[in-house]
Protein backbone atom coordinates (compact mmCIF):
# COMPACT_ATOMS: atom_id res chain seq x y z
CA UNK A 1 0.00 0.00 0.00
CA UNK A 2 2.95 2.29 0.61
CA UNK A 3 3.74 2.82 -3.07
CA UNK A 4 0.29 3.96 -4.18
CA UNK A 5 -0.04 6.06 -1.04
CA UNK A 6 3.19 7.87 -1.93
CA UNK A 7 1.93 8.58 -5.43
CA UNK A 8 -1.47 9.77 -4.22
CA UNK A 9 0.14 11.97 -1.59
CA UNK A 10 2.41 13.59 -4.19
CA UNK A 11 -0.66 14.40 -6.31
CA UNK A 12 -2.53 15.73 -3.28
CA UNK A 13 0.44 18.00 -2.51
CA UNK A 14 0.77 19.22 -6.10
CA UNK A 15 0.18 22.83 -6.96
CA UNK A 16 0.96 24.68 -10.17
CA UNK A 17 -0.25 28.14 -11.13
CA UNK A 18 -0.12 27.17 -14.81
CA UNK A 19 -3.05 24.80 -14.25
CA UNK A 20 -5.15 27.12 -12.11
CA UNK A 21 -7.54 29.79 -13.28
CA UNK A 22 -8.81 31.99 -10.43
CA UNK A 23 -11.39 33.51 -12.81
CA UNK A 24 -12.97 30.15 -13.58
CA UNK A 25 -16.26 29.75 -11.71
CA UNK A 26 -17.88 26.80 -13.50
CA UNK A 27 -15.34 24.08 -14.27
CA UNK A 28 -12.79 22.52 -11.92
CA UNK A 29 -9.18 22.41 -13.07
CA UNK A 30 -7.24 19.23 -13.92
CA UNK A 31 -5.39 19.13 -10.59
CA UNK A 32 -8.61 19.56 -8.64
CA UNK A 33 -10.35 16.85 -10.69
CA UNK A 34 -7.58 14.42 -9.86
CA UNK A 35 -7.52 15.41 -6.20
CA UNK A 36 -11.30 14.87 -6.05
CA UNK A 37 -10.88 11.33 -7.36
CA UNK A 38 -8.08 10.61 -4.91
CA UNK A 39 -10.03 11.98 -1.97
CA UNK A 40 -13.07 9.89 -2.96
CA UNK A 41 -10.84 6.81 -2.89
CA UNK A 42 -9.43 7.77 0.49
CA UNK A 43 -12.98 8.05 1.81
CA UNK A 44 -13.69 4.58 0.40
CA UNK A 45 -10.58 3.16 2.06
CA UNK A 46 -11.42 4.87 5.33
CA UNK A 47 -14.89 3.39 5.22
CA UNK A 48 -13.98 -0.20 4.35
CA UNK A 49 -10.34 -0.87 5.05
CA UNK A 50 -9.40 1.30 7.97
CA UNK A 51 -7.02 -1.24 9.54
CA UNK A 52 -4.89 -1.66 6.40
CA UNK A 53 -5.13 2.06 5.76
CA UNK A 54 -4.01 3.13 9.24
CA UNK A 55 -0.30 3.42 8.43
CA UNK A 56 -0.92 5.75 5.46
CA UNK A 57 -3.59 7.80 7.17
CA UNK A 58 -1.52 10.63 8.78
CA UNK A 59 -0.16 11.97 5.47
CA UNK A 60 -3.66 12.12 4.00
CA UNK A 61 -5.06 13.82 7.07
CA UNK A 62 -2.45 16.53 6.46
CA UNK A 63 -3.61 16.77 2.83
CA UNK A 64 -7.22 17.04 3.96
CA UNK A 65 -6.43 19.80 6.44
CA UNK A 66 -4.39 21.69 3.85
CA UNK A 67 -7.26 21.51 1.34
CA UNK A 68 -9.60 23.08 3.87
CA UNK A 69 -7.16 25.91 4.36
CA UNK A 70 -6.99 26.84 0.69
CA UNK A 71 -8.57 30.25 0.08
CA UNK A 72 -9.68 29.21 -3.42
CA UNK A 73 -11.68 26.31 -2.08
CA UNK A 74 -15.09 27.74 -1.39
CA UNK A 75 -18.50 26.12 -1.32
CA UNK A 76 -19.22 27.56 -4.75
CA UNK A 77 -19.02 25.48 -7.89
CA UNK A 78 -16.64 24.14 -9.22
CA UNK A 79 -15.12 23.20 -5.88
CA UNK A 80 -18.20 21.41 -4.53
CA UNK A 81 -17.14 17.85 -5.55
CA UNK A 82 -13.76 18.16 -3.85
CA UNK A 83 -15.30 19.62 -0.70
CA UNK A 84 -17.92 16.88 -0.65
CA UNK A 85 -15.41 14.02 -0.78
CA UNK A 86 -13.13 15.76 1.69
CA UNK A 87 -16.02 15.94 4.17
CA UNK A 88 -16.79 12.26 3.52
CA UNK A 89 -13.15 11.40 4.24
CA UNK A 90 -13.09 13.51 7.40
CA UNK A 91 -16.29 11.92 8.67
CA UNK A 92 -14.65 8.50 8.36
CA UNK A 93 -11.79 9.76 10.55
CA UNK A 94 -14.22 10.66 13.29
CA UNK A 95 -15.89 7.26 13.11
CA UNK A 96 -12.56 5.41 13.08
CA UNK A 97 -11.13 7.52 15.84
CA UNK B 1 -12.88 1.19 -27.50
CA UNK B 2 -10.05 3.15 -25.95
CA UNK B 3 -9.64 5.32 -29.04
CA UNK B 4 -13.22 6.67 -29.33
CA UNK B 5 -14.63 9.92 -27.91
CA UNK B 6 -15.25 10.55 -24.24
CA UNK B 7 -19.04 10.09 -24.25
CA UNK B 8 -18.97 6.86 -26.21
CA UNK B 9 -16.01 5.65 -24.14
CA UNK B 10 -18.01 6.19 -20.97
CA UNK B 11 -20.90 4.10 -22.34
CA UNK B 12 -18.53 1.39 -23.51
CA UNK B 13 -16.91 1.38 -20.08
CA UNK B 14 -20.29 0.73 -18.50
CA UNK B 15 -20.90 -2.06 -21.01
CA UNK B 16 -17.54 -3.57 -20.14
CA UNK B 17 -18.50 -3.42 -16.48
CA UNK B 18 -21.73 -5.35 -17.14
CA UNK B 19 -19.86 -7.96 -19.19
CA UNK B 20 -17.20 -8.26 -16.48
CA UNK B 21 -19.91 -8.65 -13.86
CA UNK B 22 -21.10 -11.79 -15.67
CA UNK B 23 -17.96 -13.21 -17.27
CA UNK B 24 -15.00 -12.18 -15.11
CA UNK B 25 -13.06 -14.12 -13.95
CA UNK B 26 -14.51 -17.51 -14.92
CA UNK B 27 -15.41 -16.89 -18.56
CA UNK B 28 -12.93 -14.09 -19.17
CA UNK B 29 -9.89 -14.80 -16.97
CA UNK B 30 -7.54 -12.65 -19.07
CA UNK B 31 -9.54 -9.42 -18.78
CA UNK B 32 -7.00 -7.67 -16.54
CA UNK B 33 -4.03 -8.73 -18.67
CA UNK B 34 -5.82 -7.53 -21.80
CA UNK B 35 -6.58 -4.15 -20.23
CA UNK B 36 -3.01 -3.77 -18.95
CA UNK B 37 -1.56 -4.64 -22.36
CA UNK B 38 -3.26 -1.54 -23.81
CA UNK B 39 -1.77 0.88 -21.27
CA UNK B 40 0.71 2.97 -23.15
CA UNK B 41 2.10 6.25 -21.89
CA UNK B 42 2.84 7.44 -25.43
CA UNK B 43 -0.90 7.41 -26.17
CA UNK B 44 -2.65 9.17 -23.32
CA UNK B 45 -6.15 8.95 -24.87
CA UNK B 46 -5.99 5.17 -25.08
CA UNK B 47 -4.61 4.85 -21.56
CA UNK B 48 -7.32 7.17 -20.26
CA UNK B 49 -9.95 5.00 -21.96
CA UNK B 50 -8.53 1.85 -20.39
CA UNK B 51 -8.53 3.34 -16.92
CA UNK B 52 -12.08 4.68 -17.22
CA UNK B 53 -13.33 1.34 -18.53
CA UNK B 54 -11.52 -0.69 -15.87
CA UNK B 55 -12.84 1.59 -13.14
CA UNK B 56 -16.41 0.99 -14.35
CA UNK B 57 -15.77 -2.74 -14.57
CA UNK B 58 -14.20 -3.14 -11.12
CA UNK B 59 -16.82 -0.98 -9.48
CA UNK B 60 -19.38 -3.69 -10.26
CA UNK B 61 -17.66 -5.96 -7.73
CA UNK B 62 -17.56 -3.47 -4.88
CA UNK B 63 -19.52 -4.93 -2.00
CA UNK B 64 -20.68 -7.89 -4.07
CA UNK B 65 -19.42 -10.37 -1.53
CA UNK B 66 -19.89 -8.30 1.59
CA UNK B 67 -23.63 -8.41 0.99
CA UNK B 68 -23.78 -11.95 -0.38
CA UNK B 69 -25.71 -13.39 2.50
CA UNK B 70 -28.17 -10.50 2.44
CA UNK B 71 -28.83 -10.75 -1.28
CA UNK B 72 -29.28 -14.51 -1.14
CA UNK B 73 -31.51 -14.51 1.91
CA UNK B 74 -34.52 -16.15 0.17
CA UNK B 75 -32.34 -19.11 -0.81
CA UNK B 76 -32.64 -22.14 1.47
CA UNK B 77 -28.89 -22.32 1.92
CA UNK B 78 -27.08 -22.37 5.22
CA UNK B 79 -25.20 -19.12 5.85
CA UNK B 80 -21.88 -20.98 6.12
CA UNK B 81 -22.31 -22.28 2.60
CA UNK B 82 -22.80 -18.73 1.31
CA UNK B 83 -19.62 -17.56 3.02
CA UNK B 84 -17.75 -20.53 1.58
CA UNK B 85 -19.08 -19.59 -1.86
CA UNK B 86 -17.94 -15.98 -1.42
CA UNK B 87 -14.56 -17.28 -0.24
CA UNK B 88 -14.10 -19.42 -3.32
CA UNK B 89 -15.04 -16.59 -5.68
CA UNK B 90 -13.20 -13.75 -3.99
CA UNK B 91 -9.66 -14.99 -4.18
CA UNK B 92 -9.55 -15.84 -7.91
CA UNK B 93 -10.79 -12.28 -8.49
CA UNK B 94 -8.22 -10.80 -6.15
CA UNK B 95 -5.42 -12.74 -7.85
CA UNK B 96 -6.55 -11.57 -11.28
CA UNK B 97 -6.77 -7.96 -10.17
CA UNK B 98 -3.29 -8.13 -8.69
CA UNK B 99 -2.13 -8.40 -12.33
CA UNK B 100 -3.68 -4.98 -12.87
CA UNK B 101 -2.52 -3.20 -9.74
CA UNK B 102 1.25 -3.40 -10.27
CA UNK B 103 1.26 -1.95 -13.82
CA UNK B 104 -1.14 0.76 -12.67
CA UNK B 105 1.15 1.82 -9.83
CA UNK B 106 4.08 1.82 -12.25
CA UNK B 107 2.06 4.04 -14.62
CA UNK B 108 1.21 6.47 -11.82
CA UNK B 109 4.84 6.60 -10.65
CA UNK B 110 5.96 7.35 -14.21
CA UNK B 111 3.31 10.05 -14.63
CA UNK B 112 4.38 11.60 -11.32
CA UNK B 113 7.97 11.83 -12.57
CA UNK B 114 6.88 13.27 -15.91
CA UNK B 115 4.64 15.84 -14.23
CA UNK B 116 7.54 16.86 -12.00
CA UNK B 117 9.81 17.25 -15.03
CA UNK B 118 7.22 19.23 -17.02
CA UNK B 119 6.40 21.72 -14.26
CA UNK B 120 6.55 24.72 -16.62
CA UNK B 121 5.05 23.02 -19.68
CA UNK B 122 1.25 23.32 -19.61
CA UNK B 123 0.84 21.42 -22.90
CA UNK B 124 2.64 18.42 -21.40
CA UNK B 125 0.95 18.65 -18.00
CA UNK B 126 -2.68 18.73 -19.13
CA UNK B 127 -2.87 15.26 -20.75
CA UNK B 128 -0.94 13.73 -17.87
CA UNK B 129 -3.44 15.00 -15.34
CA UNK B 130 -6.33 13.95 -17.56
CA UNK B 131 -5.02 10.40 -17.87
CA UNK B 132 -4.28 10.24 -14.14
CA UNK B 133 -7.81 11.27 -13.11
CA UNK B 134 -9.59 7.88 -13.48
CA UNK B 135 -6.59 6.00 -12.04
CA UNK B 136 -7.41 6.39 -8.31
CA UNK B 137 -10.92 5.03 -8.81
CA UNK B 138 -9.65 2.18 -10.93
CA UNK B 139 -6.99 1.33 -8.37
CA UNK B 140 -9.26 1.60 -5.36
CA UNK B 141 -11.94 -0.63 -6.80
CA UNK B 142 -9.31 -3.17 -7.85
CA UNK B 143 -8.41 -3.31 -4.15
CA UNK B 144 -11.93 -3.94 -2.99
CA UNK B 145 -11.51 -7.66 -3.55
CA UNK B 146 -8.15 -8.09 -1.88
CA UNK B 147 -8.82 -6.18 1.31
CA UNK B 148 -11.72 -5.92 3.67
CA UNK B 149 -12.53 -5.78 7.32
CA UNK B 150 -16.10 -6.82 6.64
CA UNK B 151 -14.92 -9.87 4.81
CA UNK B 152 -12.78 -11.00 7.76
CA UNK B 153 -15.73 -10.37 10.07
CA UNK B 154 -17.90 -12.53 7.83
CA UNK B 155 -15.31 -15.30 7.91
CA UNK B 156 -14.95 -15.07 11.66
CA UNK B 157 -18.71 -15.26 12.14
CA UNK B 158 -19.00 -18.17 9.70
CA UNK B 159 -16.41 -20.25 11.58
CA UNK B 160 -17.62 -19.37 15.07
Amino acid sequence: MGRWAGVFHSFMSYSNGLLEDPEETMVAGPVENLQTQIMACLALYGEKYDEQFEEQLPQFVEDSVRLRGQPLLTCASPHTPLITVEVAFSSQLRISG
Amino acid sequence: MAAVGKTLRSLLGEALGIIADHDFPDQWPTMCQELVSKINTSDMAVTNGILEASSAAFKKFDGAFDNGAQRCRPWPLHTHALFALADSMRYPLAAALADFQEPLVQLLELLTQEIGAAHQDKAALMPRFTVSTPAPSSFAYSHTLSLGRRYRMLRASSTA
